[in-house]
């Protein structure tokens, strides 16, 4: 087993949540997010958020609209839906259960 | 100097270096092929091309011309194509856990690093070997020249990596033995997982939950006995494909190198030596086409459908093989077609060129005999065509070469026969004959035939054997002799007549035709020879 591979799957695996509490209370354009990502670490490479965020929005939990720059291509600005906003109130909880439980199991 | 080409992504305008264009071209054909099946492919393209006008436009503001420099970024920053494909496990709900997705390694023809087609290089990737062996097995065998065809065949089927996805294909996880060996094991053990799953877990849960009604727990029994049934069917499928296209290979393409070689040295060696190979003279002595005629049909009607299972092992086995383009099936079919159809209508003339047999006006010659005189009879054999080997022999008639060392047809099938003569004198007939498309033909062909004989006063000398030229080829040339000698002749048979008397002569001892040789003989009634010097 890689160990850069399951580095990638655990960081991938909550790249989904982390894009959704990244949207919570405020809307933002893509490369604001990807900077937000890149900052905390958890993005190496961009190309793996645009396949999360199309299906993100497929599903139902964001939403876009399109915003002229003055410095370049129109943004795409995400926001997240009532649905989202769900969805992500759960994730959270579970993701601070799933801390605690990791916590302790790595603790001893 | 370098030309720039100018593009619009997202609704902005850049002008790009050409190399860099070819480069950006390449990873966004690259990407949208790794993104293949995913949902919302257009969405995530446009996406990513307004990502890169965003970096262009940031990177871009002075010297107003992406190079390839800025496309380096592009890709270093937004990944490889590879990068994009998401784990689609992770995300749906209940994973199976053991569906991996195996980035499979695919066979190119690396062109980058090519000395002829990129063959060698290509499966040098493949087998993560240097290209430098495989070129070097390539030039052994070269003498052999097996390799060519190899290569040709590869040239034409696998595809070049064009694209930075295809090149990371070629150049991915090496397919070794032992990976091979672990993708067979992962299958098996897949196929285990499932069964040990499905019966412990599924069916137990089934059962548990249809209990209530004994028929719901035996219909779920049997549904799930059948799903079991199924999973492993499919197991044991793919891995006996993969063992038939193995098969289907190394059978296929033994057979097209065997009538490939065949092919080349029959009509290479018809066409510039001449044909002393026993098959080449054999076929050129039958068969009215030419011996290169015949071998193109035949390489091309066996050829074409091992080729074709040729092609369907490599793509069970393979899993990039160009598809066949369309064009050059027809054209494989078109040529098949036509060469069934000029072998059928080879064997219907070859058959109607034995549709007839002509015997010509027999040759007739007075024997001198006074009253009272013994005819002695003999054979006269060549020294020439007894010493010789046939280089075949059919039908009584054989190939070989006449003193001059040309090639000729001769057969040692002479026979005989001795009748009354109505007259008072003594006579010899000879007729030679052939078979033939038809009456003139047939004839013509007969008397192509060469055959001598002496008659000296009342000895007859007979050769054993008649030559014919190998153009009128093997059309079932014959000889017949009959001699007519009054009754109450006397005959003697010399020793060397044994195997040349016919069946047909008549004798009152009942021997067997060749006993009759170093006899004397009294032609009595009814062409009834009588002996006059056997013990009773």
């Amino acid at each position: 087993m890689n160990i850069e591979n399951t580095k990638a799957q655990m960081r991938k695996g909550v790249l989904e949540f982390c894009i959704l509490s990244i949207l919570d209370g405020q809307d933002k354009y893509t490369s604001e997010i990807l900077e937000a990502l890149k900052e905390a670490k958890l993005l190496v490479v961009e190309g793996t958020i645009y396949p999360l965020l199309t299906r993100l929005k497929n599903t139902g939990l964001l939403d876009y609209r399109w915003e002229e720059s003055t410095s370049g291509p129109p943004r795409k600005y995400y926001s997240l839906t009532d649905k989202g906003r769900e969805f992500t109130k759960e994730l959270d909880q579970t993701w601070n259960e799933l801390k605690n439980a990791v916590q302790k199991v790595t603790k001893k | 100097m370098n030309k720039t080409i100018t593009i619009n992504l997202a609704g902005i305008v850049f002008h790009i270096d050409e190399e860099a264009f070819y480069k950006l071209q390449s990873y966004l054909e690259a990407v949208k092929k790794s993104l293949k099946g995913t949902q919302g492919r257009e969405d995530i393209i446009a996406d990513i091309e307004a990502r890169i006008a965003e970096l262009f436009s940031e990177r871009v503001q002075e010297k107003e011309v992406v190079i390839l420099e800025d496309v380096d970024y592009i890709i270093a920053t937004l990944g490889q194509p590879n990068d994009y494909k998401v784990d689609d496990e992770i995300f749906e709900e209940e994973s199976s856990g053991f569906k991996k997705t195996v980035t499979t390694k695919r066979l190119y023809r690396d062109t980058d690093d090519k000395i002829i087609g990129g063959i060698c290089s290509g499966i040098g990737h493949y087998l993560a070997i240097d290209p430098l062996w495989i070129r070097l097995i390539f030039i052994i065998l070269f003498f052999g020249g097996v390799p060519i065809i190899a290569y040709l065949i590869l040239w034409i089927i696998v595809p070049e990596a064009a694209s930075t996805a295809q090149k990371l294909e070629m150049k991915g996880e090496p397919a070794t033995l032992n990976t091979i060996e672990k993708k067979v094991k992962e299958g098996f053990e897949n196929v285990k997982k499932k069964v040990d799953k499905l019966d412990l877990d599924e069916t137990g849960k089934k059962v548990r939950e249809k209990g209530s009604s004994f028929f719901g727990m035996i219909s779920s029994i049997i549904s799930s006995i059948f799903h079991v049934l199924g999973k492993l069917i499919t197991g044991i499928f793919s891995i006996v494909g993969k063992l038939i296209g193995v098969i289907l290979i190394l059978v296929s393409f033994a057979v097209i190198i065997a009538i490939f070689i065949s092919f080349i040295t029959f009509s290479f060696i018809d066409v510039n030596f001449g044909s002393d190979i026993a098959p080449i003279f054999l076929s050129n002595a039958v068969i009215n086409t030419p011996v290169w005629i015949n071998s193109i049909l035949l390489l091309l009607a066996v050829g074409i459908p091992f080729f074709m299972l040729l092609y369907l092992g490599l793509k069970i086995l393979v899993n990039n093989i160009k598809p066949m383009p369309g064009v050059v099936k027809l054209s494989l079919l078109g040529a098949w077609l036509l060469s069934i159809f000029a072998l059928i209508f080879i064997s219907i003339d070859q058959f109607a060129s034995q549709s007839i047999k002509v015997y010509e006006e027999p040759t007739v010659k007075e024997i001198q005999l006074q009253d009272q005189d013994t005819l002695y009879v003999s054979m006269k054999s060549s020294k020439h065509y007894d010493r010789i080997d046939p280089i075949f022999s059919m039908n009584h008639i054989s190939g070989s070469y006449d003193e001059s060392g040309d090639q000729v047809l001769f057969s040692k099938h002479i026979r005989f026969n001795i009748q009354t003569s109505t007259s008072e004198k003594g006579r010899i007939e000879v007729s030679r004959g052939a078979t033939g498309t038809n009456y003139k033909n047939a004839l013509d062909r007969a008397r192509e035939i060469n055959y001598h004989f002496t008659s000296k006063a009342h000895t007859l000398t007979l050769n054993n054997y008649f030559t014919a030229p190998t153009s009128s080829k093997l059309r079932e040339q014959q000889v017949e002799i009959t001699i007519y000698i009054p009754k109450h002749t006397v005959v003697q048979l010399d020793r060397t007549t044994g195997d040349y008397i016919s069946y047909e002569i008549e004798n009152d001892q009942d021997f067997y035709r060749k006993n009759m040789a170093d006899h004397l003989w009294e032609m009595g009634e009814k062409d009834l020879l009588i002996c006059l010097d056997c013990m009773e």
